[in-house]
């Protein structure tokens, strides 16, 4: 039977996918699990099931996709979704319960602690009933009454963005709004093979100097398996006030990023120090959306490239050198559409297996891949104010965490409030160097030593 | 200018939905850092203007007549002598 005659077609991976692919493939060699992360909603009450159950089903229905699985074309040797007909079973739904909670979510198993079952779901396949999805939501209600949803996804198909995006259009089905998702990409120019490599040289140079800075890590080169680990703090809304306000002074109000890559710097710079360590610096991968700015989507696929910043020893005095440091980098970077530049190197290593894609990838900083992850994704899906009949009252992602680098230093904001979750792989961190981290990354936030805001984990 | 600015805006930087004019909030548009950076450097090759760091603020970048009013402010003494 034909692909078309059984309902098979196949759709095109974008550039950025093709990384993410031997990433994910990394981790799966290196048996730290799979390249899945999590977005989280928390709300006011437990969701409505009556509701959420068949927006689940019409979202398959909807997005086959979500059941594709990566295949390589023999021909091409590029990579390709096969997407199947629609499942005949809606997105998988795990319902949880914290003991002592009211039991509102019939057929609720219990948990001890939700942070460990989420962290245990990240680790597990994503498969159910032999169907490939690439997503799954869990409902846990909690001993307070409200309530957390958490959305595991692929990386091999959604990023960040996208799964803010998916949050949101399972919401609007739950609302009975059933619209269109089709967006337009970005149009990548049809370049010549001599255009395409002129366009990688700047990526490359870029890359060829941070070499020399190198980009060693709290774990080291060699990937590690054990547990992850995740510490969410939600900054109340007079403490995310005042830290827009010293973000505002020290970064200028346009370019809040600069400062938080800056205290994520610095705050894995404190436990070098403290280790005895003094690198000649450090260099981060900084995800840049290349969705159109405004567009609703697209929900799916890596619509990202990378920045690279570094931050060098003599740019690490104080926070405020670091955060101009990264600024000027910033600029240069927009000024050079390194953005572009990095798409292109990628789009020429797409043909390329996954395990010499990441020998290529690792091999610039002699094993490593960065020094630590870091985003700072603004608003969390600004749009989603109910998600099923409930208030959502605080959104966060928890970001894959694979080694190396194995820690990272994420914020988002929601609801006036700002996020920052601490993620780490074990024996990455000790106990008392994830409080330095925090204290560092307080004090830099603040200015001044906030150690009312260290929580035991 | 503000009808330059705003063709500019919506074929380089941000996906404006019908109706997007002069006065249309940019951040509701979706303007974010990256776009005011690219916004910048469009500013620095189209009207060879350099924003000094004490105008990047949320207002001056609120409309495309505000950021209109900064270019202008920047280019007058020159268009004048």
């Amino acid at each position: 039977m034909s692909p078309a005659a059984s309902g098979v077609t196949r759709e095109a991976v974008r550039v950025a996918d093709c990384f993410l692919l031997a990433h994910d493939d990394f981790m799966r060699r290196t048996r730290q699990g799979r390249h899945v992360s999590q977005s989280i909603l928390e709300l006011d009450r437990v969701p409505d099931l009556a509701r959420l159950r068949p927006a689940l089903e019409r979202l398959v229905q909807k997005h086959p996709l979500l059941a594709g699985r990566l295949r390589r074309d023999w021909r091409t040797w590029l990579p390709y979704w096969e997407v199947p007909p629609p499942p005949s079973r809606g997105l998988p739904l795990g319902l949880w319960r914290e003991r002592g909670s009211a039991g509102l979510l019939a057929g609720a198993t219990d948990v001890e602690d939700t942070m460990e079952l989420l962290q245990h779901i990240m680790t597990e396949p994503l498969d159910v009933e032999g169907i490939a999805f690439k997503a799954r939501l869990d409902v846990v209600e909690a001993k307070n009454g409200r309530c957390r949803v958490a959305l595991s996804w692929s990386h091999l198909l959604i990023d960040g963005k996208g799964a803010e995006l998916l949050l949101a259009e399972i919401g609007r089905l739950c609302d009975g709004v059933d619209v269109p998702c089709e967006v337009k990409e970005p149009a990548r120019p049809e370049l010549t093979f001599k255009e395409k490599i002129k366009k990688t040289k700047a990526a490359v140079f870029r890359l060829e100097d941070l070499a020399k800075v190198g980009a060693p890590s709290l774990c080291g080169p060699q990937p590690r398996r054990g547990r992850g680990y995740y510490q969410v703090i939600t900054l109340t809304p007079e403490d995310s006030a005042k830290l827009t306000e010293r973000v505002a002074g020290m970064a200028g109000a346009l370019f809040p990023m600069t400062f938080y890559v800056a205290c994520a710097a610095r705050a894995h710079d404190r436990i070098f120090r403290h280790r005895g360590r003094e690198p000649k610096g450090y260099v981060v991968s900084v995800p840049v959306q290349t969705r159109k700015r405004g567009a609703r989507g697209p929900l799916f696929h890596n619509q990202v490239s990378i920045f690279f910043f570094s931050a060098v020893r003599e740019a690490l005095g104080t926070i405020e050198a670091t955060t101009a440091s990264m600024k000027q980098q910033f600029a240069e970077m927009t000024r050079g559409k390194l953005e572009e530049s990095f798409l292109a190197v990628l789009e020429l290593m797409m043909r390329l297996p996954s395990w010499m894609f990441m020998r290529v990838v690792r091999w610039q900083f002699k094993g490593e891949m960065c020094s630590f992850f870091h985003s700072h994704t603004g608003v969390f899906a600004p749009e989603l104010i109910e998600f099923a009949g409930a208030q959502v009252t605080n959104a966060y992602h928890l970001p894959c965490l694979g080694t190396p680098p194995g820690t990272g230093l994420f914020f988002c904001e929601r609801g006036g409030q700002v996020n920052i979750t601490v993620t780490w792989r074990e024996g990455c961190l000790s106990e008392e160097e994830r409080r330095l981290m925090l204290g560092q990354t307080m004090e830099d936030l603040f200015g001044e030593p906030r150690p009312d805001l260290l929580h035991a984990l | 200018m503000e009808q330059q600015l705003v063709q500019l805006v919506s074929e380089r930087l941000l996906e404006t939905q019908p109706g997007f004019g002069a006065d249309s909030n940019l951040y509701d548009s979706g303007l974010d850092s990256m776009a005011i950076m690219q916004l910048l450097i469009l500013i620095e090759e189209e009207y060879g203007v350099a924003l000094p760091e004490s105008e990047l603020t949320r207002q001056n970048f609120s409309t495309v007549r505000s950021v209109a009013g900064l270019i202008r402010a920047r280019t007058a003494p020159s268009a004048e002598g």
